[in-house]
């Protein structure tokens, strides 16, 4: 059972002290730049989820078969690959996501997620827990940029919205703050950084926290 | 063959392998994906193209043709299979963020659609240029007409013609039209005839001078704007029947060859026994000059019966429409903000031209309501002794609480100088309400 | 278009990483000592330079011929990593107190998202050479800049007193947010 608790205190973890963006400081361009409204942030958790969790199952199968000095060239090709495809796909069948993502569905190849758990875990582990630890990276990622923009649309905006990225057919709208009330700034590059700002001081914050529980204990 | 896993040509291998596979596995997504890419541009773009050809089957064009653009306006190019082609333009008018437009033209060269795609545009100002009158008056040229502006969107409009300009040389390149891209759009042709007395002559500038006057017969000097130049004519009038005797023209301004058809001996002819009341017939061919001939007519018979040259029984003339909607494009109006702290007074400093010289005034608007507050004459240009009767106090207070809606008279004897007036005061209310 | 509207909008108007928020992650590593932002700064900008405009050479003269334009990505990055790598060699062998300086750095840069977002705006604003070459020194400057500023704002808050939650990172980032103000305040300008 104490396993289990491990594996839970695991996945927590991993969301709040080890999050890629908030604990870790990985990815953080595209962390500010699309995260004006869910729809976004969606899109783009599950590009950067299907290229981690592809790119680190392709890495960890040609792992022993890559020399050291040529590692970093291979690994390029084929995370850019992944992306021109992923962005070929979002292109032809999600254009309004495409519009809406620009230029940071090209960046994802330079997002500092994927290159960095391509390094220091596909490259040295079996496809299996490549795979486990590529969805778990990118969910933690999702879920991050998932909490900027919800708060960066709602205070932004005051609507709570989202739509079919497919046929633009919108699914819900919320007006959660009356009009007029809203705060335009959020949906700025001032807003950006602040909302960062806070959710990465929650973070450290709470790894603080455990931190010091965890030294009361070491201490008693 | 166990190759070195360090070996130079191990690497190579590996690497060139690689690369082979990823490209080929790229160009097969590519191949699916990029028809659909296309087709999903063409889509957004083809709900508009349906404005102009509704049903048609459309043809992006573009990547083939947009080399022929010069001026960086075009932004694409439809083929309306069998029909004619699409433009897509934009431009920047008023509002700097731009608008875009476009425009069609059929397999025979005429204009077969013109409408707005996305535009901010002050409204009632530059976005007439979108409305239903400037639409009909661009749907109804060919691929070889000039654009003519639209006066009072001055602005917009001339975004509007370089983009259309754009389009035709494409266009007529394309399809073998000549045409003379430096072509000036032809003024508007006068309509219909009046009678003498009830036409409009206030844009021909008429001057006249009583050379002499003996009660029965009286003697004018006249000159008047034709086409492009001025006419100077002698008109006699039987001061007591107040009948044209006889005109005779000494200056010729206009075209030789075209405006004098109006100056002939039988066209001066009509002119003999002609009261107020007559209707002339406009010379075909040579609108302007017999405008002008009619002008300088209609002003030696109001003269003679004791009117001023225009009608009026001395006093103001009547007010050429709205500040809002004349035409001050000759006056070449600047206006500068001076003061824009308090909104219920914005000062600005303008000049504008006016008889012959330039007009300077600050002129106060309130910027909540819309309207003027004040204006005072900084510098005057015009004719000492003429033109100041437009600057008097009185004729200045007229102004007060004017907005873009008002119609001001303009000051008789004086009317181009009251014109500059109007078009500072139109300028310093545009500025402050935009 | 106007080249000196290019350069400035490049630098300071559309700054990249208040505007465009590209090439944070390094950023915010280096931004600590000024030493480290000078030499971080030249670097990239010898880096952004160099690898755009021979990014621009190989789209307009290899792939567009080729008809390759969907290899833009990889072969970019391709070129960036290579003539980072090729740089770095050259530098460590020639010039050890350069390299010191300066070498030290160009790893990073290899995944800073601003050299790869050069070379491919370069290319979506189908800029010719020569705009492609002030674009290429505009922005780079612009970050410089940053982390020049940056720096000295960061050396000062040192001695302060920050929340523990906010230290390190969060506070910069609600610097980032302060002068993200400032310099919107220029958008009209072009």
């Amino acid at each position: 059972m104490s396993e289990k608790k491990e594996n839970k205190g695991g996945l927590l973890n991993r969301l709040l002290i080890e999050n890629p963006v908030f604990g870790l400081y990985l990815g953080i361009c595209s962390s500010l730049a699309i995260t004006t409204n869910i729809n976004n942030a969606i899109g783009m958790g599950i590009a950067v989820t299907v290229v981690l969790t592809l790119s680190n199952i392709l890495v960890s199968a040609v792992r022993n078969y890559t020399p050291d000095d040529i590692h970093i060239p291979v690994y390029i090709v084929i995370i850019a690959t992944l992306v021109t495809i992923v962005g070929m796909l979002i292109q032809a069948y999600t254009p309004s996501l495409y519009s809406a993502l620009g230029a940071f569905i090209d960046l994802i190849v330079v997002n500092c997620i994927i290159l960095g758990r391509a390094e220091a875990f596909a490259s040295m582990n079996p496809i299996g827990p490549s795979v486990a630890d590529g969805v778990s990276m990118g969910i933690s990622y999702t879920l991050s940029i998932m909490a900027m923009s919800f708060i960066r649309q709602i205070l932004g905006t005051g609507i709570l919205s989202m739509s079919n990225p497919f046929t633009n057919a919108e699914i819900f709208s919320l007006r959660l703050i009356p009009e007029g009330f809203e705060l335009p700034f959020f949906k700025e590059q001032f807003g950006a950084f602040i909302t960062f700002a806070c959710l990465a001081a929650a973070c450290a914050a709470h790894k603080n926290h455990l931190e010091g529980a965890s030294k009361k204990k070491g201490s008693k | 063959m166990k190759l070195d896993k360090n070996s130079a040509q191990y690497k190579a291998l590996l690497l060139g392998t690689l690369c082979a596979v990823c490209g080929l596995l790229l160009s097969v997504v590519n191949t699916i994906t990029a028809p659909i890419i296309a087709e999903n541009a063409l889509a957004t773009v083809k709900a508009s193209l349906e404005q102009i050809y509704p049903g048609a089957n459309f043809k992006d064009v573009t990547a083939d043709l947009i080399s022929q653009d010069e001026t960086g306006l075009v932004d694409g190019i439809y083929e309306a299979e069998g029909k004619g082609y699409v433009f897509t333009l934009h431009g920047v008018g008023y509002n700097s963020n731009g608008f875009t437009f476009m425009v069609g033209f059929d397999n025979d060269g005429k204009v077969s659609g013109y409408t707005a795609l996305e535009q901010q545009e002050t409204s009632g100002i530059g976005a007439r240029a979108f409305e239903d009158e400037y639409i009909s008056t661009i749907t109804s040229l060919t691929s070889s007409d000039p654009v003519p502006l639209l006066s009072g969107a001055t602005l917009t409009s001339t975004a509007v013609q370089k983009g259309i300009d754009a389009a035709k040389a494409i266009f007529n390149n394309m399809q073998g039209i000549s045409y003379d891209p430096n072509a000036a759009p032809a003024a508007p042709e006068p309509e219909g005839t009046l009678p003498l007395g009830e036409e409009d002559f206030s844009k021909n500038d008429v001057t006249i001078e009583e050379v002499s006057n003996d009660g029965t017969t009286a003697v004018y000097q006249c000159t008047a704007k034709g086409f492009e130049g001025t006419n100077e004519a002698f008109v006699t009038v039987n001061v007591a029947e107040g009948k044209i005797e006889m005109i005779s023209i000494t200056a010729f301004g206009d075209t030789v060859g075209v405006g004098d058809a109006a100056t002939s001996d039988s066209a001066l002819a009509a002119y003999q026994g002609a009261g107020i009341d007559a209707v002339i017939d406009a010379t075909t061919g040579a609108s302007f000059t017999s405008r002008s001939v009619r002008a300088m007519a209609a002003a030696a018979l109001n003269t003679a019966a004791g009117k001023d040259p225009s009608g009026m029984n001395g006093g103001d003339l009547p007010a050429e429409g709205t500040l809002g909607s004349e035409d001050f494009s000759e006056n070449e109006v600047i206006c500068r903000v001076w003061s824009n702290i308090d909104s219920s007074a914005y000062v600005y400093k303008c000049s504008a031209k006016g008889f012959e010289g330039t007009n300077k005034a600050t002129i106060t608007v309130n910027k909540d309501k819309g309207t003027i507050v004040s204006i005072a004459v900084d510098e005057f240009g015009d004719t000492t002794g003429v033109g100041d009767a437009a600057t008097a106090d009185a004729e200045l207070a007229k102004f007060e609480g004017a907005s873009l809606d008002s119609a001001i008279d303009a000051t008789s004897g004086a009317s181009l100088t009251s014109k500059s007036l109007r078009a500072m005061a139109a300028a310093a209310l545009q500025a402050a309400g935009n | 278009m106007n080249l000196f509207t290019l350069f400035i909008s490049g630098m300071l108007i559309n700054n990249i990483i208040l505007s465009k928020f590209i090439g944070m992650c390094p950023f915010m590593g280096v931004s600590t000592k000024m030493e480290s932002a000078v030499g971080m700064g030249l670097a990239v900008i010898f880096v952004v330079f160099c690898a755009s405009v021979l990014s621009w050479g190989l789209y307009y003269g290899v792939l567009v011929p080729l008809h390759l334009e969907y290899m833009k990505l990889i072969c970019f990055i391709l070129l960036i990593a290579a003539f980072v790598q090729f740089v770095e060699l050259f530098i460590k062998k020639n010039s050890p107190t350069l390299y010191k300086q300066l070498g030290i750095y160009l790893p990073l840069i290899t995944t800073n998202c601003a050299v790869l977002y050069v070379a491919l705006d370069n290319i979506t604003q189908e800029y010719n050479l020569i705009e492609t070459i002030v674009n290429s020194i505009g922005v780079p400057a612009g970050f410089m800049l940053m982390l020049c500023i940056f720096s000295t704002i960061r050396e000062r808050l040192r001695g302060n007193d920050v929340p523990k939650a906010f230290e390190g990172n969060p506070i910069a980032f609600i610097i980032a947010a302060i002068m993200a103000i400032a310099f919107s305040s220029l958008s009209g300008l072009v």
